[in-house]
């Protein structure tokens, strides 16, 4: 005889008890997670066969060759791509069951997502790791570590795939020179105020149309501000890394030119935005300079190879005398604390940041090694490669990482935040001053919220 | 004498068994064929906004497992935000300029067309070719033409000695956005073209006969015969203009967050209320407050329709009682 089980009151009590009981206990843990602290090392996985999932924008920046090579190393795993959605990733989160590798600028996600134990902990992997020695691994790297504090301090959480100095900059050497502008040593510094007035002689506008910008398209942004105010001295965010600051001199000097040139119309800005970012419009002279780093020359390589000869690569400019040349990205992947095969996950970050992949990447001049034993594959075929690379070389003695990000916000949530707040000043409604007290204001407001939203 | 009096009772119990049977066999024929639809709108509708209006009590950041529950804190802060009532005021003077423009806009092109002339196929066909363009490569079309620099509404604009004017910025870029949405006319003059076939030809006739001129047709005859139509072209226009976004967020520059799939530079003349929810949602990551906006402006929306009902409803002309109608 088969024994049926008996539904009583009671027994459903205490079905329903349990239920409760294990949901309150999850909550809890919920709780505890979300609560901020970075996460405890994970062990180190084997890599299990199976799919690989990474999260990366699509249009080919992880090529088809980059996806063969990597399953030729690893044949027991097949990588799967899924445009970058933070939508998708959200949900994902959320549901447990995320991509294997995400593909993120460690300078803004780091303290937000090793702090709500986001992402794994990699200490354990990079130990052991035969590709990627800490020893080996460049400074740039820094901005993926937290502490639970600080940014560039603690535990490792992700590897940049390839990197810039994102203050450098490039001008073409035709336009310059029109202007009467004499030729600059590349690897020494410009100011501010010098760049306003060379992009001011540079700018031709007639019947209010522009026909050359001199500038950039300096668009508000934290990274930018934070690394322009850090060669001033200063810094934006507070050392606890809850509050922001804008109205410190050295922040109000950093508005003050970014409002002028916006103001001035030397450069395309938030009220006057390009058609598209600074490499099209740079190489399809409609503006004289690029606020770009190293990986420019692969660019320019690629999409209009005699465009080369025209342009300079150049040091970081100073707001004030403290050189520093800061990243604003350093864009590389991190893997999320719940991914399926995170044995696997490493292997990709090996291959790609580290090894056959990261050659292939580096030796056509995408960027930046995150590997000093890989500089020397930086491309220098050309006097033109060798002259940008000489000019990187001597920038990287003054890599500092500024601490720009939040573990109460993503950075996407202040650059909004920027955006909307711009735009009377560079009309003229609104004097730098106010606009630093407005900028203070609604960017401590987004990361109070951030900070209520953990439960803090 | 009828067959019912003359049948035993064990053949009335049989009669009234059948005709349960063939109920429940209707009735389960009816639910087996309604059933994926109703399924698809518990799972795809009333479980999304059911779990919309949890999230709206609650301060979740969208990624973490940690929802705190915040009670009605965000729907204090909807209603009580400047920026809600920007957004919506916005949204409201988009809906006041966009609704009235493509309903009368289109009922006219519509008249235009249905007359007999040469080319009516061809003519018909490229009206509506806009409105069968997917509305992002619309919107980045008209980002083409209206920018500054290299545009062709500022060559055009030059021709007559005018200086270049900035579309995509300040108030100007609110002036592209109604021109975008004004451009998808084609899809009302399809509704008023067909709408139009349903005039009867004697009512129009009659009234030419008793003197009524072009005017008089259309206000006597045309307009309460496709009345019925328009309430439903107003009704539905309302809600795609209210629930505007995709173009408000593609005529943005580019963005800042460089590949990540969020917009961070969406110019505040088109922060209309859905492109607010948006940035609430992904770039504040405010999951809760961006569900309770959602939830306000779900009422807003049926609040709006049930006043379109109320007043034009009276205006509409029924050949048939809808109340008494059946299927």
């Amino acid at each position: 005889m088969v024994n049926t089980p008996e539904f009583t009151r009671r027994t459903l009590l205490k079905g329903f008890g349990a239920v409760a009981g294990a949901a309150g206990a999850a909550a809890l843990v919920g709780c505890s997670t979300g609560g901020g602290g970075s996460s405890a090392a994970a062990k180190v996985a084997d890599i299990k066969p199976g799919t690989l999932t990474i999260m990366s924008p699509s249009g080919g920046e992880i090529t088809s060759a980059s996806i063969a090579g990597f399953q030729k190393a690893y044949p027991q795993l097949k990588v799967t791509l899924i445009n970058s959605d933070p939508t998708r990733l959200n949900a994902m989160l959320a549901a447990g069951n995320p991509p294997d590798l995400v593909r993120d600028a460690g300078t803004d996600v780091t303290p937000y997502i090793a702090s709500q134990g986001l992402a794994t902990n990699l200490d354990p992997y990079f130990a052991q790791s035969t590709i990627l020695k800490p020893a080996d691994i460049m400074p740039v790297n820094d901005v993926w570590k937290w502490d639970g504090k600080q940014q560039g301090q603690g535990s490792r959480y992700g590897i940049a795939k390839d990197w810039s100095q994102d203050a450098m900059w490039w001008y073409n050497t035709e336009v310059w020179d029109a202007a009467g502008l004499p030729p600059r040593a590349p690897d020494t510094p410009v100011s501010y105020d010098e760049l306003l007035a060379n992009a001011k002689a540079m700018t031709k506008t007639a019947h209010g149309k522009t026909s050359m910008y001199g500038l950039w398209y300096v668009t508000p942004n934290i990274d930018y501000i934070a690394g322009m105010v850090a060669t001033a001295g200063g810094r934006i965010i507070s050392e606890d890394l809850t509050t922001v600051d804008f109205s410190s001199p050295e922040a109000m000097q950093a508005l003050q030119w970014i409002v002028t040139a916006g103001k001035e119309g030397l450069g395309y800005s938030v009220v006057n935005p390009p058609a598209d970012w600074d490499g099209p419009e740079l190489l399809a002279s409609k503006q004289a300079t690029a606020n770009q780093g190293y990986w420019f020359t692969g660019y320019a390589a690629t999409t209009n190879p005699a465009f080369e000869t025209k342009l300079q690569f150049n040091a970081a400019p100073l707001l004030g005398s403290t050189r520093i040349s800061p990243t604003y990205g350093a864009v590389g992947y991190w893997i999320p604390v719940k991914a399926a095969n995170p044995g696997a996950s490493f292997a990709w970050l090996e291959w790609y940041c580290g090894g056959a992949g990261a050659k292939a990447r580096i030796a056509a001049g995408d960027g930046l090694p995150s590997l000093h034993s890989l500089l020397p594959l930086l491309p220098q075929q050309s006097a033109y490669d060798s002259k940008a690379v000489a000019t990187q070389e001597n920038e990287l003695n003054y890599f500092h990482v500024v601490q720009v990000a939040s573990p109460y916000a993503q950075n996407t949530a202040i650059n909004t935040t920027l955006v909307k707040d711009f735009p009377p000043a560079i009309s003229g409604d609104l004097s730098v001053g106010a606009l630093a007290d407005k900028l203070t204001t609604d960017v401590n407001a987004v990361l109070a919220a951030g900070k209520k939203a953990l439960g803090q | 004498m009828t067959a019912t009096a003359v049948s035993s009772p064990g053949a009335a119990v049989n009669g009234r068994r059948a005709g349960r049977r063939r109920r429940l066999r209707g009735g389960l024929a009816f639910y087996g064929f309604i059933s994926p639809w109703l399924i698809g709108t518990a799972a795809l509708t009333l479980f999304p906004v059911g779990y919309a209006v949890y999230l709206s009590f609650t301060d979740w950041n969208g990624m973490t497992s940690f929802k705190p529950w915040v009670g009605l804190a965000n729907y204090q802060q909807v209603l009580t935000s400047g920026d809600t009532m920007s957004t919506l005021s916005k949204t409201l003077v988009l809906t006041a300029v966009v609704v009235p423009v493509t309903i009368a806009g289109s009922l006219l092109l519509a008249m235009l067309l249905n007359r007999r002339m040469r080319g009516r196929s061809v003519l018909r066909m490229l009206i509506y070719i806009p409105a069968v363009v997917p509305p992002v490569a619309s919107a980045l079309i008209w980002k083409v033409i209206f920018d500054k620099n290299s545009g062709a509404a500022n060559r055009l604009l030059g021709l007559f000695n005018v200086n270049p004017v900035s579309w995509l910025t300040g108030g100007n870029v609110f002036i592209v956005l109604i021109v975008v949405l004004l451009w998808a006319l084609g899809s009302g003059i399809i509704i008023d073209l067909a709408a139009l076939q349903t005039v009867p030809a004697d009512q129009l006739e009659a009234a030419r006969v008793d003197g009524a001129g072009p005017f008089g047709r259309f206000r006597h005859v045309i307009l309460p015969a496709i009345s019925p139509i328009l309430l439903f072209q107003t009704v539905l226009t309302v809600i795609t203009t209210l629930q505007t976004f995709i173009p408000a967020i593609l005529l943005s520059p580019v963005s800042s967050a460089g590949g990540l799939g969020v917009f961070t530079n969406i110019p505040p003349a088109n922060q209309v209320y859905m492109v607010d929810v948006y940035e609430q949602f992904f770039n504040y990551s405010r999951y809760g407050y961006g569900s309770a906006m959602l939830v306000v402006f779900l009422f807003v929306i049926v609040a709006m329709t049930a006043l379109i009902f109320r007043f034009l409803g009276r205006g509409v002309f029924y050949t048939v009682d809808p109340t008494k109608a059946r299927a």
